[in-house]
């Protein structure tokens, strides 16, 4: 079956919200899919007004040009998988339950906020509080696989409680703020107030900066790494890190923690 | 019937329905990854006392393990899921922990999990690391030689053990030689292990016994050293009886390991010493599978 493709007709005018696509799976044919119902503005149009629709596969999807009006794609999906071409808007993969977003473009705020499982790969840069608490939550990303190519904003990757965050740019101020677990990798440089109140967790950075509150660990070998950047490299189909390039540093001077970091040494 | 040689007795091998797992040992060599998987497969021959049944599946290549080292697959089967869950957990703490540079990994996915590292994982008392990725967790525990690096979790799958058959031989020395040749042929076969010491029993056994005490005791009808005092099914020149348990996780995955076996018995030289091939069964009443020999080897 040829994937589901949505293209828009006309440029947006106001913002769309896209959480319908969660909806997808429950819907049984096509043409039910087509006369969805969705809100554009202040009227109640048809998803076929809207887009030009073709393919048949409701669970793999496609949307081409997409714009950063356009909010919510991935929001709460299970078992789906999009890909989108063009900027995206706010809360791109937001509480995420389940399956696979790929992004060829640039996204908004609160992106992955809330993420429950699944892998988000975006082949561009993020905007603020990426991966970041809900409201109503105590906790961030909950579980799951994201990878970022360019940079990402301030505010980022708050009381993260697991999952993986790959990012091959630079991260902005305030990041990594009360991680509670989990694993980060960072290929480029962050900014002020970085870590402040971790717990636990692993990070990966090769900006010497991070690590200076840490206490350097000795060579003892870690079987976990060969194993976890093999995994890395199988989900993510390239090799982010040499394992032969680490120097660890365990155990916070400021605060009584257990949090690791991995230098990445050029 | 006479396959290529070979004596096939009309009769057939009595399995019985079980519950298996699979796990992955890598370690930094091979040798190392064998050391554990020796001792966790030791006393691991007969669920009659030891539990569960188990032995190493085959030998894996550092691309076929999760780590990319180079490991050994092993299977456990047992009768019953509690008495698998509790084996797995005794015999990967006390010989997969202890063994240096070794890792654990699930070797099997089914619905049904049971625990691999989950409680094990305490013995880092505290310091105990979980990662989770491509949607299973890992701990990672803190020992002497660095870290231990375990799955949290494997699956149990329906299973079958007690598959078999019988070496009737003209003297001990062939008939070792046989037997060597048949477990030789399937040492790398997927989804079977022969759980005996060096995959051959010598002491098969009946059901029952004079003694009231004993679940089983010798196969008396297959003692050549009874053949005259008891109601003997061996040929006069029969003058040795070995026999090969195979465990495996499905019928033809059994069915195929004891075909291979007699196949390569029939191509060596040793063939002319043996005097026929049988199989263990108890009249057909206890066990769910039969193996009937004629029809494996059509």
């Amino acid at each position: 079956m040829r994937p589901l493709v949505l293209q828009l007709k006309h440029k947006l005018s106001y913002r769309l919200d896209m959480s319908f696509l969660s909806d997808f799976n429950k819907l049984k044919s096509l043409t039910k899919l087509k006369n969805k119902k969705i809100i554009y503005g202040s009227k109640e149009m048809m998803l076929k007004e809207l887009f030009n629709i073709s393919g048949s596969n409701i669970q793999n999807i496609i949307i081409k040009k997409a714009s950063s009006l356009m909010d919510n794609i991935g929001k709460n999906i299970e078992d789906l998988s999009i890909k989108v071409y063009g900027n995206v808007g706010y809360a791109f993969g937001a509480h995420m339950v389940n399956g696979e977003l790929t992004l060829y473009g640039n996204t908004l705020d609160y992106t992955a906020s809330g993420l429950k499982g699944g892998s988000i790969m975006i082949f561009g840069s993020v905007g603020k509080y990426f991966c970041g608490k809900p409201n109503a939550s105590n906790e961030g990303i909950k579980d799951g696989l994201i990878y970022v190519k360019g940079n990402v904003g301030d505010n980022s990757i708050q009381r993260m409680r697991r999952g993986v965050v790959v990012i091959e740019g630079n991260i902005g101020d305030y990041a990594c703020d009360e991680m509670i677990s989990g694993t980060v990798i960072i290929k480029g440089i962050a900014g002020k107030c970085f870590g402040k109140n971790i717990k636990r967790g692993t990070l990966f950075v090769k900006d010497k900066k991070l690590t200076k509150n840490y206490i350097k660990s000795n060579n003892a070998k870690y079987n976990f790494i060969d194993f976890y950047l093999k995994t890395l490299f199988e989900i993510i189909g390239k090799k982010i890190i040499k394992n032969n390039s680490l120097i660890r540093f365990y155990g916070n001077k400021d605060v009584n923690n257990m949090s690791e970091v991995f230098l990445i040494k050029n | 019937m006479i396959y290529n040689g070979l004596k096939i007795d009309n009769t057939f091998a009595e399995a019985f329905n079980m519950k298996a797992s699979r796990i992955i040992v890598t370690a930094d060599n091979l040798k190392w990854a064998k050391h554990a998987c020796d001792s966790f497969t030791g006393f691991a021959t007969s669920v009659i006392a030891c539990g569960v049944e188990s032995g190493i599946e085959r030998k894996l290549k550092k691309s076929e393990t999760p780590d990319g080292r180079p490991g050994y697959s092993i299977l456990l089967f047992s009768m019953s899921r509690s008495q698998l869950e509790k084996q797995l957990e005794t015999r990967v703490g006390q010989c997969i922990l202890t063994c240096p540079t070794t890792a654990v990994f699930s070797g099997i996915d089914g619905e049904d999990i049971i625990p691999l590292g989950k409680n094990i994982r305490y013995f880092g008392d505290g310091y105990q690391i979980s990662k989770k990725i491509g949607g299973k967790r890992f701990w990672r525990i803190p020992v002497m030689d660095g870290e231990f690096l375990c799955e949290e979790s494997t699956s149990r799958v329906s299973a079958i053990g007690g598959g078999n058959f019988l070496i009737l031989s003209k003297n001990r020395k062939s008939c070792l030689e046989a037997c060597e040749i048949a477990v030789k042929s399937i040492e790398n076969q997927l989804n079977v292990i022969t759980p005996f010491p060096g995959g051959v029993v010598r002491s098969g056994s009946k059901v029952g016994s004079k003694y009231k005490a004993l679940i089983a005791s010798t196969n008396d009808a297959f003692c050549p050293t009874l053949k005259s005092i008891t109601g003997s099914t061996l040929a006069n020149d029969a003058n040795c009886v070995m026999e090969i348990v195979i465990n495996g996780l499905s019928e033809t995955d059994i069915s195929i390991a004891i075909k291979k076996c007699i196949q390569s018995i029939s191509k060596s030289k040793i063939k002319k010493d043996i005097c026929s091939i049988s199989a263990g069964n108890y009249g057909g009443k206890l066990g769910q599978y039969h193996f009937k020999l004629r029809k494996i080897m059509k």
